[in-house]
């Protein structure tokens, strides 16, 4: 980040030199955007679970800033960052701290409870190069493709913070890189290219955390309490070494990440090719077995495990048109190089790298004014799957959102419901906004997990009574098991209160 | 005789109203000549602009809203299917800042408009239905049909009547869409016989009744009739929406290259 914000401040200098020449100059368009303009909100979010134990989930409050402030016709400077202040411990006295120390954030003043997070720190210029129009953003950004809601298709270049699951609004939940986007525009035609010398990794909730996931459901971490092979002693005495996570250095040129995404509208149409090629921020587990003597017991299998990330390149597509009261589009990706768990002692590692297509068609419907409708049909496919891999072959996903505006669009009721086909679970969140003036809204809503624990959504709708994890190894007797140490089920009802605040110059 | 003289005089009238009526074709333009003459009046090749959008509740309550506008005359370039381009990037409230809305009027009646919505709080560009147009635009009394340019062949126009107010003369015209389904039944259009400007726009629901009411207040800006306030009117529910322009500047250059989805996400520099 501060290696970033140095290339930043050269960049700013390198630019301002040349943009008089490049810039539009005499023909600056008026009205033009303010010289300075802060906007902002502040924000209390507070969760309180549903299911026993009956505690407060999170109760964050998040003081967000933005400001832009323009250098000169075309140069821009942004930057934008939240303060978050969680007293959840002083609510109900358990000691709950942020569950890792995130990145670009940092502690203040010690305390476990105030963050401070840089979401956004870049130079933009617009100008003409030629006959092209050129929109050039360098610094700490997000890069979003596509348009599926509630899953990440298309949207591949930044990392995601999963440690609440997927419930937090992926603007939020989405790691800023550091780089370079540059689009460009000729004749109907854009093009992006964009280009990331660092690295960020998915942020995994904590073992020990309200969404930690469940090592052992297919695709998260190797089924590593089955393990057996001679001259093994009977499991569950494996053992395993979790070391810490590899990941790929940033600005090396080993490490950097590049893509292109071209567009055009054609005939009512509107169509895109992406390209990206860079690290996978997923965590790929590769599992190596030692075996190591244990007086009394003899040798003992060791499970050395380690988080580490697989280059991937990924091709995608995308189409939008609109008909009558509908607008259909689609996306999607196929990606090669992607890294999955195989259940199988005789591989060395633990994984296989496979290609994967990832697949959505959209349709929105807006037959009713008061009504925005859209189903979204998610196709998840492993291509060369194998037996051995715990993740199904094919997996579908549906989901439906219903909002409704009323009272001249200051009421909006809401139902997103997000179904897994392949294990029937789902994750259902009704909620209403009430925009009670132009700055304040107040949202309340439900965060509902349903289904049987072996799905992605139901892991979270149970919690079961014994549980091998991987932070209680060795197991301590055999043929036991220990309680599950996730908290589980961690269905909430919320209420978001937000004041939006702003100042232009 | 006195048969011969009553014929005579029915023959007299009937001609004489006849005549009269042939009188009035000749002094009246028809509808779609009214239209046509409002369409040819000059409006510059391009237009910038920044309004203030008043949404006022029957209780009394106002909202505002403040918008960059944004638009071309897109006919004779590019492709050659376009009629006029348009973007509007919302500046207030702090909720909806960067919000823009993107719509590329086409040249052709028959062909649908393309319109795309851009929300920040997403960072997407999404498409909008042509279905959607009649739908509130940002909870306005606006619809994003309103807010695209409307081809004269679009719609059948009538001549209802002409008449006189404040020493003004004004033909008022029925223009009824030629596609269906549409977000309105019918229009009626005032239209002033000097300036060829539209002072009051009627807009009846698909049910025949009046739904919304247009009242727009103009004046010269280098030379050009410019429309300084929009003040639409909902009779069911009797919300308004009062839109004033300020900074209007006309012939500014204005490229193709402003009204994409790169402008929608990067702004207007």
């Amino acid at each position: 980040m501060r290696s970033g914000a140095r290339l930043l401040a050269a960049a700013s200098l390198a630019i301002a030199a040349v943009s008089p020449a490049a810039a539009r100059g005499d023909d600056a368009v008026v009205p033009a955007e303010p010289r300075l303009r802060v906007t902002g909100y502040l924000e209390s979010d507070t969760a309180f679970r549903v299911r026993t134990p009956l505690t407060f989930q999170k109760s964050q409050n998040r003081l967000f800033l933005d400001l832009e402030g323009r250098l000169t016709d075309s140069l821009r400077v942004r930057a934008s960052g939240w303060l978050l202040y969680d007293p959840l411990a002083y609510l109900v006295g358990r000691g709950h701290e942020f569950p890792d120390k995130p990145v670009n954030r940092w502690q203040i003043g010690d305390s476990r409870h105030v963050e401070a997070e840089l979401r956004e720190l870049t130079l933009d210029w617009s100008g003409h190069v030629g006959p092209a129009r050129v929109d050039v953003r360098l610094g700490e950004q997000q890069v979003v493709w596509g348009q599926s809601l509630g899953l990440r298709i298309l949207d591949i270049v930044n990392a995601q913070d999963f440690r609440e699951f997927i419930l937090d609004d992926f603007d939020n939940a989405r790691t800023p890189l550091v780089g370079l986007n540059v689009e460009s525009w000729l004749a109907g035609w854009t093009l992006q290219t964009i280009v990331f010398p660092t690295f960020e990794p998915n942020q995994l909730p904590a073992s020990t955390s309200e969404f930690a996931l469940n090592p052992l459901l297919p695709g998260f971490l190797p089924s590593f309490a089955t393990i057996f092979a001679p001259p093994l002693v009977t499991p569950p005495f494996a053992a395993v070494n979790q070391q810490p996570e590899i990941k790929p250095p940033s600005w090396q040129l080993g490490t950097v990440a590049y893509g292109f995404r071209l567009a055009r509208t054609v005939r009512g149409v509107d169509l895109g090719l992406y390209f990206h090629d860079g690290y996978d921020p997923a965590q790929t587990w590769d599992r190596r077995i030692e075996y190591i003597p244990v007086a009394g017991l003899g040798t003992v299998p060791l499970n050395i495990l380690r988080a580490e990330h697989v280059r991937v390149r990924t091709l995608g597509g995308s189409f939008s048109t609109a008909t009558g009261s509908f607008t259909i589009w689609g996306e999607g990706t196929l990606a090669f190089g992607r890294s999955f768990v195989v259940d199988d002692l005789s591989n060395p590692s633990g994984f296989v790298q496979r290609s994967d297509l990832h697949t959505v068609i959209g349709v929105d419907w807006t037959g009713w004014d008061r009504l925005f409708a859209n189903v979204q049909w998610i196709e998840a496919v492993v291509l060369g799957h194998e037996k051995t891999m715990p993740l199904d072959a094919w997996q579908t996903f549906f989901t439906l959102l219903l909002r409704f505006n009323l009272r001249n669009e200051t009421v909006f009721p809401q139902l997103f419901v997000l179904y897994g086909v392949n294990e029937h679970d789902a994750i259902l969140r009704p909620a209403v906004e009430w925009k009670v003036t132009d700055r304040l809204a107040l949202t309340a809503g439900l965060d509902l997990f349903t289904g049987p624990s072996s799905g992605l959504f139901g892991q979270y709708a149970h919690r079961n009574e014994c549980e091998v994890v991987p932070t209680v190894l060795p197991v301590p007797e055999a043929g036991s098991c220990v309680p599950d140490v996730r908290p589980g089920r961690p269905s909430r009802v919320f209420l978001r209160l937000r004041y939006a605040f702003d100042f232009a110059k | 005789m006195a048969r011969w003289i009553r014929g005579f005089f029915a023959v007299a009238l009937v001609c004489g109203a006849l005549a009269g009526a042939a009188r009035g074709d000749e002094s009246a333009p028809s509808g779609e000549e009214v239209m046509r003459r409002v369409d040819a009046r000059p409006r510059g090749k391009t237009q910038t602009a920044r309004a203030v959008w008043h949404l006022l509740a029957s209780d009394g309550s106002e909202r505002v809203r403040e918008t960059r506008n944004y638009w071309r005359d897109a006919r004779g370039t590019g492709s050659g299917k376009l009629h006029s381009q348009r973007l509007l990037i919302f500046e207030q409230p702090p909720d909806v800042k960067d919000t823009a809305f993107l719509s590329w009027s086409a040249n052709d009646p028959a062909e649908d408009d393309d319109q795309w919505i851009y929300l920040p709080a997403l960072r997407k560009v999404r498409r909008i239905a042509v279905g959607d147009r009649g739908s509130s635009f940002v909870g306005t009394d606006f619809s994003y049909d309103d807010l695209a340019d409307r081809l004269v062949e679009a719609d059948e126009h009538r001549l209802l009547r002409s008449e006189e107010r404040d020493g003004e003369r004004y033909y008022v015209v029925e223009s009824t869409p030629r596609r269906k389904p549409a977000p309105y039944q019918k229009r009626v259009v005032f239209v002033n016989a000097s300036t060829w400007t539209i002072p009051r726009i009627e807009y009846f629901a698909p049910s025949g009744e009046l739904e919304k009411t247009l009242e727009v207040r103009w004046r010269e800006v280098q030379g050009i009739w410019t429309w300084e306030s929009l003040d639409m009117s909902n009779a069911r529910s009797g919300h308004r929406t009062r839109v004033e322009i300020d900074q209007v500047a006309y012939d500014h250059a204005l490229g193709e290259d402003l009204f994409t989805e790169n402008a929608m996400r990067a702004g207007v520099p």
